[in-house]
This record gives structure tokens, sequence and C-alpha cells, in this order.
């Protein structure tokens, strides 16, 4: 296992960790970016070659940061909503919401 | 190579839980900050290109965005605390468990790990790991289904 695999666990788990455990939602949002960049690292660590990066690895790896970064500006702004409907950020305060 | 980058992504990483942590968020927006650059300078330093400009774009949309986010539902975070309820204390154990786990199972599939001792090599994920994946999913469909039943109370 290299050292860029562990790192990109680490990042990943990071992510998981806001994604799990916060309770403010612009937090797990935050948390939800983190994972994606660790996902990305994975990705770009399964490509490296002696003379770089694969180019497919670095499309998959961009992809999924470009991605990531769309859903969780969305979610961002779902979470500004959500405050000004319901006067807070605690996603335990949420139960209202129905689908 | 490997190991500069690697210290710089365990560093963005650090900088993430840093963000995640701190009460002010203005502070926490600069932790968040310097995590999407130190992965950004880390792509560089890789070769990956085209991957540290796009977190570098990602970081310049969305810092921003969570600046105007921030604003909006006031300077401080009231919530930032640790969930010390049943759920909050089983679901910070499945964390820690899931962490050995992952390490544990990447540390078996790397490529050229050395196989065990009467497995083969086309076999390597063992039953214990497909048991707990299977149990990992049974305990995400039962929180589902409570969470649906708490909903119209």
């Amino acid at each position: 296992m290299s050292a860029l695999t562990v790192a990109s666990c680490v990042l990943i788990l990071a992510g998981l960790y806001g994604v799990v455990l916060k309770r403010n939602l612009l937090k797990v949002v935050m948390g939800i970016e983190f994972l994606a960049l660790g996902v990305a690292a994975m990705v770009i660590d399964a490509g490296v070659l002696k003379s770089g990066v694969a180019h497919v690895s670095q499309g998959i790896a961009l992809i999924a940061i470009v991605g990531g970064t769309a859903v969780v500006a969305l979610m961002t702004v779902t979470a500004v909503r959500l405050h000004e409907k319901h006067q807070t950020i605690d996603v335990r305060e949420m139960r209202r919401l129905k689908g | 190579m490997d190991s500069p980058v690697a210290v710089l992504l365990v560093l963005a990483a650090v900088a993430g839980v840093a963000a995640l942590e701190m009460r002010e968020l203005k502070k926490s927006l600069y932790a968040a900050g310097a995590a999407l650059v130190l992965f950004a300078v880390g792509m560089f330093l890789a070769g990956a290109v085209e991957v540290g400009v796009g977190a570098l774009v990602a970081a310049a949309v969305l810092l921003p965005l969570w600046r105007n986010a921030f604003a909006r539902i006031g300077g401080r975070d009231e919530v930032s605390g640790f969930d010390r309820s049943t759920a909050g204390v089983l679901a910070a154990v499945a964390l820690v468990v899931l962490a050995v786990v992952l390490f544990v199972v990447l540390g078996r599939m790397a490529p050229g790990a050395p196989l065990a001792e009467g497995e083969s090599a086309g076999s390597q994920v063992g039953l214990l790991r497909e048991l707990l994946v299977v149990a990992a999913a049974l305990a995400a469909v039962w929180a589902m289904l409570r969470k649906t039943g708490r909903r119209d109370e």
C-alpha cells in the first residue's frame, strides 16, 4: 500500500467524519467536498506511472472534482434556503421535511 | 514523488478536520481554503496538472459561496458540539470501525501484497469482508426505515 493510498484514505475519512458526525448542514456539505477530493486523489493514485499520471486517471479525477463541486454548491444553496425556512441549520431539527 | 504528495494530502485532511471543528465560521472558511489549496499543490507535485487546476477552480467557486452562506446563517456554529446521544456514539464507533476495516482491506488488496496461506489470487475478498459489507448495508436500510418511521412524529 503506497503512501498516497493511505493519504487518500485519510482525506476520505476526514470527509466521512463531517458527513456522519456533524450536525451543522454546512459542515456536512464541507465534508462531502473533502470526500470528493479524497476520491479524486485515490483515482490519481491508481493511475500513477513512472513518467507521471495516466491521462485517463486525470480525466476521471477531474470529473469527480467537478461533479462534487457542483453537488456541494447546490447543497450549500439548499442549506441556506432551509435555514431561512426553518431558522435552524441543525440536521436533527429538520424532521418536518417530507418528500 | 509519492511522499511529499502524501504529506500534503494528509495536511489537507488535517485542515479539513480543523475546518469542520472550528466554531468561528470565518476561521472554518480559511481552514477549508487551506485544505483545497494544499490538495491542489499536491496534485501539481504528483504531475496531475488538470486535477490541480480543477481543485483551484473548485476553491474559487466554493469559498465565496461558503462565505456568503456563513454570512447568512450567522458568524458562529452553534451546533458543532459532539452528539453524546446513543446514535451519535454509535455513529462515531461505526466511523472508527470503518477506518480500521478500510486500512486492513486496502493493505490486503494493494498490488503486490502477499497472499494469505491457502488464499488464491482470484479470491482476495474473503467471506468475512463480504459479511461486513452485507451487515453495513442492512444497518443502512434499518437506519433509513427507522428515520422514515419517525418523520410523522
